[in-house]
Order: C-alpha cells, then sequence, then structure tokens
C-alpha cells in the first residue's frame, strides 16, 4: 500500500471528521424528537432515525458487521415497539410540573459534554494502524471472531433472539 | 482516520438524551424508546474502541450488546401490550 503525502492525509482526516459530524448531528437530532416530540410515532421515527446514523457511523468506524447486526435487529425490535407506540396516542402532558427538573437535567447534559470532551481530549488519538490488507471489521470476520474466539456471545446472543422468537410468535393466549 | 473523541462526544449525547427521556416523560412506550437509546449508545463507544486498539472482541461485544438491546426492546413492548389488553 503506497504512503499518503502529509497533506493529503490531513485532508482526508478532516473530511473523515466533517462526514462523521454530519452523521452525529442527525444521531442526536433523533435523540431530541425521542425526548421532546409530542406524537409518540414521531419520536419512535426519531429513535429510528438515530439509530440508522449511528449505523453509519458504526461503517465509518470499520464495522461495518456491527453495523447489519445494528440494522436488523434495532428494525426488528423498532417494529415491535411501533404497535406499543401507536396505542399510546398524543394525551401525554410531558412537562408537568416537571419544568424545572427538565431545564436542570438539559444543564447537566451541557455540563457533562463539556466535562466527557475536557476527559477526551488526551485521547486525541487515531488508533493503531491496521497491517494493509486487514479485513478487519468485515462481517466475515466478525462472524469468524464470535464462532472461534467468543462463542460463548454467539450463543447467548441465539439464547436471547430465541427467546424474541418465543414473545413474539406464542399463540396470543400464551404469549407474555 | 477518525480520533476516538469523536465518537466519545456522539455516544455521551445519546446516552445523556435516553437517559433524560427515561426520566422526563411518563408514558411507558416513550421511557422504553429512551432506554434503547441509552442502551444503543455504548455499542458505538466499543466499535470506536474495538478499532482503535485494532482488536475484534470489542466488536463482538458490541453486536451481543445491540442484539441484547432488541431483546429489551421487543420483550418491553410485548409486555407493554399485554398489560394493555388487561386493562
Amino acid at each position: 500500500m503506497h504512503e499518503l503525502r502529509p497533506d493529503v492525509e490531513a485532508a482526508a482526516g478532516v473530511i473523515a471528521s466533517v462526514i462523521f459530524a454530519a452523521y452525529a448531528l442527525v444521531a442526536l437530532a433523533g435523540g431530541f424528537a425521542v425526548l421532546l416530540a409530542r406524537r409518540p410515532e414521531t419520536a419512535l421515527r426519531g429513535l429510528f432515525v438515530s439509530l440508522l446514523a449511528g449505523t453509519c457511523a458504526y461503517v465509518q468506524m470499520m464495522a461495518p458487521g456491527v453495523a447489519a447486526v445494528q440494522l436488523v435487529a434495532l428494525a426488528g425490535a423498532a417494529i415491535a415497539a411501533l404497535r406499543v407506540v401507536k396505542d399510546e396516542g398524543a394525551g401525554e402532558k410531558a412537562w408537568q410540573g416537571r419544568g424545572l427538573l427538565a431545564i436542570g437535567a438539559l444543564g447537566l447534559v451541557a455540563l457533562a459534554l463539556v466535562l466527557v470532551g475536557t476527559w477526551a481530549r488526551q485521547y486525541v488519538w487515531t488508533g493503531r494502524e491496521l497491517p494493509p490488507g486487514s479485513s478487519f471489521g468485515s462481517v466475515a470476520a466478525l462472524g469468524l471472531a464470535w464462532s472461534e474466539a467468543h462463542a460463548p456471545a454467539l450463543l447467548a446472543a441465539l439464547l436471547a433472539l430465541l427467546l424474541v422468537a418465543i414473545v413474539t410468535t406464542a399463540e396470543r393466549e400464551h404469549r407474555l | 482516520m477518525l480520533p476516538i473523541t469523536h465518537t466519545l462526544y456522539l455516544a455521551s449525547g445519546l446516552f445523556l438524551l435516553g437517559l433524560a427521556t427515561v426520566l422526563l416523560r411518563r408514558a411507558p412506550g416513550r421511557v422504553l424508546l429512551g432506554a434503547v437509546l441509552m442502551l444503543a449508545a455504548p455499542g458505538l463507544l466499543l466499535a470506536s474502541f474495538a478499532r482503535a486498539w485494532g482488536h475484534t472482541g470489542g466488536q463482538v461485544l458490541a453486536a451481543l450488546l445491540l442484539v441484547l438491546v432488541a431483546v429489551y426492546a421487543a420483550v418491553g413492548a410485548a409486555l407493554l401490550r399485554a398489560r394493555r389488553e388487561h386493562e
């Protein structure tokens, strides 16, 4: 693999950061929709958008395998939640007597973000270089690691999925 | 390549928004959505640190976490629906 010129490498870093910032903004906007939307369907849509932007961020972090898992598993969960949220209606008054608490919580969020940013400045590190041609993060590599080195994790995931299958497909009278 | 600081900001922002939803909203469905947001955020951190250290283990853990979040959401939704049907 040929070396990039330092100026080209710096420009690539800036572009990657800008793209990530765009994903992050979309994800955070979805998160705000979950918190603030009046209609539950809008909140669910916000969650879906947020998770979708998170999936794009996974791909940028060289984790397409994890992105695929997120798309499949969480899309299913969102569909399951849709039925509950639809029944809920828009009748909830979210901020009843909780205005001060809400303002305090938002202040704490801002403070926590500043603190995390300050603490994280020591880790402005882009990580270890991978060997040329590495398949790190690919679906195949993730599957291999999951089946060989982390078999108990695979077993736990399969058991969890079995539980979902039972919960969602059992006869109506026997359902949870 | 991305500095891991970026992911720290995004994951902590999503986690805190989910936490605010859980604490401030009353409808059980909305609390469930907030909890899903809260639980999905650390997956970003795991994937980011896995890339930084070049270790696949973090990605495996992130995938497992996402599966468990999906299970939590599906079971939570089923329980809420069952409770509503009984009421």
